[in-house]
């Protein structure tokens, strides 16, 4: 056996480019300015599920790519975003995270707008007439919307493809969970967590981290045709790992066979990926859906949502509940286990210790096969013009910059 | 008087059940409940505008939960609680106490920072000579953890 010797990592390990990350990726300053730019602002990045804007005038507010972002329902029922910041003079429309509102009211000089982001209100407007400024001069600054079954996404670029585009063919795949009945939010955590957001996706994604859950590896990973599902890989960095039947008798805890959600078998667990930074999950009776705000290269805003079906009656809601807290809950008995992981990643990366990092597993599109993870930074290295392997070697980005912006009406 | 006996014998449970969780003695911990105790955690969500429900358990399901606990990825620094019992409410074998409470985490280098706080909202009942918890209800302020746990606070 070779001992092993101080030089070692100096050098790429001897694998193909396709197998092994740069972990300068994870901890790079220019790289997370990218990533905000050409993926955050750049492409579509998932705010929430309609259901958390029931009634018009409900509003949201978010962070994408640094921007507040209002999303709110208007009195036609359609979901639209807006830069929170009023046209006057920048001060930020709403400054709490969740409200209904009939309008818009800046708190600084009483600027009002309407729910469609229109001007409807200038405080003396009479000092405008002489420049001619109108009402229709200052709208709110719009951002682009689509919601897709059930999902509110956002694009700062105004010039993004259409999501159904985006998304491709693993639209049709969540349309079997997110299209046939209405869903509803019931719960919502968050954390900062001292790691960058890439790690999380990346443990989101690759299913050989199982080993890490006690409750996993019991209930999973030892149980016979674990490894009998493929991994699908669509395009843009999406994809899915299959279905795989969970044994929760053996940790305890009750079957999930009845309340089913919508295109999962019983005792079943589905997840997807979809580029950048969302993972939907479902265990048998309940949906967990992650979103990621990055913060800073080692530092990332993580929101956790659990959905249940909005004809649920309390009983069979309780029943979710419970078990969406056992695994996925803030008490829960995975998330701890998730965040240890990558925040020990994340020392090691920061402090030089970790210089690369091995996505090598092939396993003929088995569970455990790296396939998803290699997709993903290929994905990735296209959209921000870098090579996930190596930072250093040159490369052409596959869209331009967010081009700078004259003030917009909507 | 025995009011304020019961009274003092109600707080010093509330503080009791504090340092056992400190000191991870979670057997010692369960034995201030009933039999058909229950531990409930709930936090608000100012994103969906409701009490969330994080933890809601019955005596042998958090006995389960303390059993397993070590076979998971644990955080390995220690807790300690400071509680104090603003109210105290008793007629005749059950009472009602209101704690205000925080926890400090130390982590393996010895470096403390808050890491909850929030609220007691316990039920007692009398089973002769003591007091035991039927219920606690803990009402968090702090909704986002710096190391995220499965243990009751």
């Amino acid at each position: 056996m070779t001992q092993p010797t101080p030089g070692h990592w100096d050098a790429p390990p001897r694998l193909p480019t396709t197998h092994y990350l740069d972990n300068r990726i994870y901890s790079d300053a220019a790289v997370f300015e990218e990533e905000q730019k050409r993926i955050f602002a750049g492409g579509w990045k998932l705010l929430c599920h309609e259901s958390e804007l029931p009634a018009p005038g409900d509003y949201r507010v978010f962070t994408v790519a640094r921007r507040s972002v209002v999303a709110v329902r208007g009195e036609d029922g359609l979901v639209r975003s807006f830069y929170n910041a009023c046209a006057h003079r920048g001060a930020e429309l709403v400054r709490d995270v969740r409200g209904n509102l009939r309008n818009f009211r800046c708190f600084y000089h009483l600027w009002a707008y309407d729910l469609k982001g229109q001007n409807t209100s200038m405080t003396r407007p009479q000092a405008y007439q002489s420049c001619g400024l109108r009402n229709q001069d200052a709208n709110l600054r719009a951002v682009r919307t689509e919601v897709l079954l059930g999902l509110v996404f956002v694009s700062l670029d105004g010039d993004v493809e259409p999501l159904t585009e985006y998304l491709g063919e693993i639209l049709p795949k969540l349309s079997k969970h997110l299209g046939s009945a209405e869903l509803e939010v019931f719960h919502h955590h968050s954390a900062v967590i001292q790691a960058n957001w890439k790690f999380w996706n990346d443990n989101n994604t690759e299913v050989y981290h199982e080993y890490l859950h006690v409750l996993n590896r019991r209930t999973m990973v030892q149980q016979p045709g674990y490894h009998d599902r493929r991994w699908t890989i669509c395009s843009k960095g999406h994809g899915t790992a299959g279905e795989v039947t969970t044994n929760y008798a053996v940790f305890g805890l009750e079957s999930r066979a009845e309340n089913l959600f919508p295109g999962v078998s019983p005792n079943g667990l589905i997840a997807y990926g979809l580029f950048p930074d969302v993972l939907l999950i479902m265990r048998s009776t309940v949906m967990r859906i992650d979103t990621m705000t990055p913060l800073a290269p080692d530092r990332t805003l993580l929101e956790w949502r659990g959905l249940g079906l909005k004809s649920d009656t309390p009983e069979v809601r309780a029943m979710r509940l419970r078990q969406h807290n056992q695994v996925w809950g803030p008490a829960g008995r995975n998330l701890a286990e998730d965040v240890a992981a990558v925040e020990s990643q994340q020392r090691n990366v920061m402090s030089g210790a970790s210089r690369y990092s091995i996505i090598a597993r092939e396993e003929d599109q088995r569970p455990h096969d790296d396939c998803f993870f290699r997709a993903y930074y290929q994905e990735w290295g296209r959209r921000i013009g870098r090579w996930a392997h190596d930072l250093d070697a040159k490369r052409e980005p596959a869209s331009s910059p967010l081009p700078p912006r004259q003030t917009a009406n909507a | 008087m025995p009011e304020i006996a019961d009274s003092d014998r109600i707080r010093a449970l509330v503080s009791r059940a504090a340092r056992l969780l400190d000191a991870g003695a979670y057997d010692r911990f369960l034995d201030l409940f009933t039999e058909d105790g229950r531990y409930c955690i709930e936090a608000a969500s100012a994103e969906l505008g409701r009490q969330m429900t994080w933890m809601d358990l019955g005596r042998s399901e958090l006995a389960a939960l303390f059993e397993e606990y070590p076979d998971h990825v644990v955080d390995k620094a220690t807790r300690l609680h400071l509680v104090t019992t603003d109210e105290v409410e008793i007629a005749d074998d059950s009472g009602h106490a209101l704690s205000t409470f925080a926890v400090f985490r130390t982590d393996l280098h010895g470096a403390s920072a808050l890491y909850a706080v929030g609220h007691y909202e316990d039920v007692f009942v009398r089973q002769g000579q003591t007091w035991k918890l039927r219920s606690r209800k803990v009402r968090l302020e702090t909704r986002q953890f710096t190391v995220p746990t499965p243990l009751p606070l």
